[in-house]
């Protein structure tokens, strides 16, 4: 049987196509909700000391542990799935968010305000610049960490999960393939993608110091 | 012109600045000095709003800032904060360009204006202005501020401590520099810094600040001539001009350290001190401070066995003074005693040693009529 059959033939399209779209919504959201709590945060210093309780907190329940509290409860759709990635994802890009804007500093800030820049033009042409050799890595690391759980959160929802869940049930080393395959291939295209954005989005100047970060996570 | 008017600030329970009364006129380089924390920063962001009084107002030209569009005060005002707070990730020419296009002028004027600067401020030519902030020294960041803040040349500085980060030498050239250009310009200038020195050189007026109180606020001369009692008269320190020899003591014109030695230490190295410190004598110090004697180089020449310790031709001091006695019971004593120098000394510790010369350099510094101080 040749590949591409085969692959029609155990649903893989669909499947991809929706872990893809779980995988965009999720960013997307974590986007949304993260970089203005990150920026709150760094407003706000009292909201901090909460969310690094929470932070710690979410990310030592294991991911599978909520899965099955989700499905303990009845909930299995896309909503909850898009919900499970959500709560993983969002947490570095505040945290990134939140430390790229400390870092910056009084000086810049009271020298773009001094010299009369709006509040948005002291955003956009000054603190996401200078924060964003933090923001970025933190949305990368969201990126990747979107991908590993919406696998996971995809097991009854339609998505490469279900292949590989469906495998294991058969006894399909194939099957199971077909699916472990392409997520694996997913993470490392998003993390080929993340270190371009942030060769693009990053000045030059502040990436001189890049700081590797490993991921060693669960 | 700018007015404070019973400006006063609390953030908190914290009062930062109490009843702040000060007018700075059109034209004039007005410095605040004080230590770190009293309040001189936050009288300065005051002005451009980037803090708001808790009670009086600020007035510019005569018109509550508060009043004016926020924005249009700020880019009317050239402003070089700590630290430089140049923009890391922008070059040399778009740090520049921002504030020129902020107040929407075309590339080429902003072209035209950045040639202007670049020779006003002797900034290097070549790549110079599409180098980044961290590929600058400390001097060049400096100048490249300074050049930001003149941009779209603005009727008012504020300058918070911008030469902090420079190195002596460098610092002072600076101050040169700006003194030269402020005469061309005729900006008005807020400038802060937390040296005495720095504030009486460049200042037109001088505004001594301290725990948020304006403590006393005059041209530099007349500070430095009656600064007020307690902490004016303390920063003013060594920098004081007196009108008066009656009011100069030992302390404060004696050299703080003279060449000393210890009554251990044999002659021979000595007499090699005496010859880097190009003087002719030591003062013989034990290891706690306490003043023994002096050596002259004559009494170790006379000696013939130069390994022999100092102390065998430390002689006592003729005369000593004490740290209070006045200019005219200095020049008594070096007259009656037919010394060219006397130690100061207190309760048996050297502090100091005063020589003839450095009286008469002193005296010639003040404003002192010379021919009428007896026994020079």
């Amino acid at each position: 049987m040749n590949l591409l059959s085969f692959l029609t033939s155990v649903g893989f399209w669909p499947a991809l196509a929706q872990q893809i779209l779980l995988i965009l919504l999720t960013v997307v959201l974590a986007l949304a909700v993260g970089l203005p709590l990150g920026f709150a945060s760094y407003k706000y210093h009292a909201l901090t000391p909460p969310l690094i309780g929470l932070v710690n907190l979410l990310q030592t329940l294991p991911a599978f542990a909520v899965l099955g509290l989700f499905m303990a409860l009845g909930l299995q759709n896309f909503t909850t799935s898009l919900l499970l990635a959500f709560l993983y994802t969002v947490l570095p890009v505040i945290f990134g968010t939140e430390k790229g804007l400390r870092r910056i500093g009084r000086p810049p800030i009271d020298a773009a305000l001094g010299m009369g820049m709006t509040g948005w033009q002291v955003l956009y042409r000054v603190l996401l610049p200078l924060a964003s050799p933090q923001i970025l890595p933190g949305v990368r690391r969201a990126v990747i960490t979107a991908v590993g759980t919406t696998t996971l959160a995809t097991l009854h929802g339609g998505g490469l999960g279900v292949l590989i869940l469906d495998g294991i049930y058969a006894g399909d080393a194939q099957r199971v393939l077909a699916g472990a395959v392409p997520a694996c291939l997913l993470v490392l295209a998003a993390n080929g993608g993340m270190a371009l954005l942030h060769r693009r989005f990053v000045p030059a100047p502040l990436r001189r110091k890049e700081q590797r970060e490993v991921f060693i996570k669960k | 012109m700018i007015q404070f008017e019973h400006v006063s600030k609390s953030v908190g329970s914290k009062t930062v600045l109490t009843d702040i009364d000060l007018v700075i006129p059109t034209g004039e380089l007005v410095v605040l000095a004080g230590p770190s924390g009293c309040g001189k920063t936050t009288t300065l962001k005051m002005i451009n709003r980037l803090i708001a009084p808790t009670k009086g107002r600020v007035l510019v030209d005569d018109r509550d800032v508060a009043s004016r569009p926020v924005l249009a005060l700020r880019q009317g005002m050239g402003y070089v904060t700590q630290h430089t707070g140049l923009f890391e990730h922008l070059t040399v020419r778009e740090n520049l360009a921002l504030p020129a296009q902020l107040a929407h002028w075309d590339a080429p004027a902003i072209e035209r204006r950045l040639a202007q600067l670049a020779e006003q401020f002797s900034l290097p030519k070549g790549g110079f202005f599409d180098s980044y902030p961290y590929q600058l020294s400390a001097v060049e960041k400096q100048r490249v501020c300074i050049a930001r803040a003149f941009v779209a040349d603005p009727a008012v500085l504020l300058m918070d401590d911008p030469f902090a980060a420079l190195e002596p030498g460098e610092r002072s050239r600076m101050q040169d520099e700006f003194v030269t250009m402020q005469a061309l310009s005729r900006k008005t200038v807020v400038f802060i810094t937390s040296q005495i020195e720095e504030a009486i050189k460049i200042a037109d007026r001088l505004c001594i600040m301290e725990k948020g109180h304006v403590l006393q606020y005059d041209k530099p001369e007349e500070i430095l001539k009656n600064p007020r009692d307690g902490f004016v008269r303390e920063f003013v320190g060594r920098n004081r001009i007196f009108t008066n020899p009656e009011e100069i003591c030992a302390r404060d014109i004696m050299l703080t350290r003279p060449a000393t030695t210890h009554p251990e230490v044999p002659m021979l190295k000595g007499m090699e001190k005496m010859r880097l410190a190009k003087v002719d004598s030591l003062l013989v110090v034990d290891e706690d401070g306490y003043f023994l004697g002096i050596v002259r180089a004559e009494h170790v020449h006379r000696c013939d066995n130069k390994e022999e310790a100092i102390k065998s031709v430390m002689r006592e001091a003729r005369v000593t003074v004490r740290p209070d006695e006045t200019v005219p019971q200095l020049l008594a004593k070096i007259r009656r005693y037919r010394v060219n120098n006397i130690p100061v000394v207190e309760e048996n510790r050297l502090l100091g040693l005063i020589t003839n010369s450095s009286i008469v350099t002193i005296l010639s510094q003040q404003s002192i009529n010379l021919e009428e101080v007896e026994g020079l």
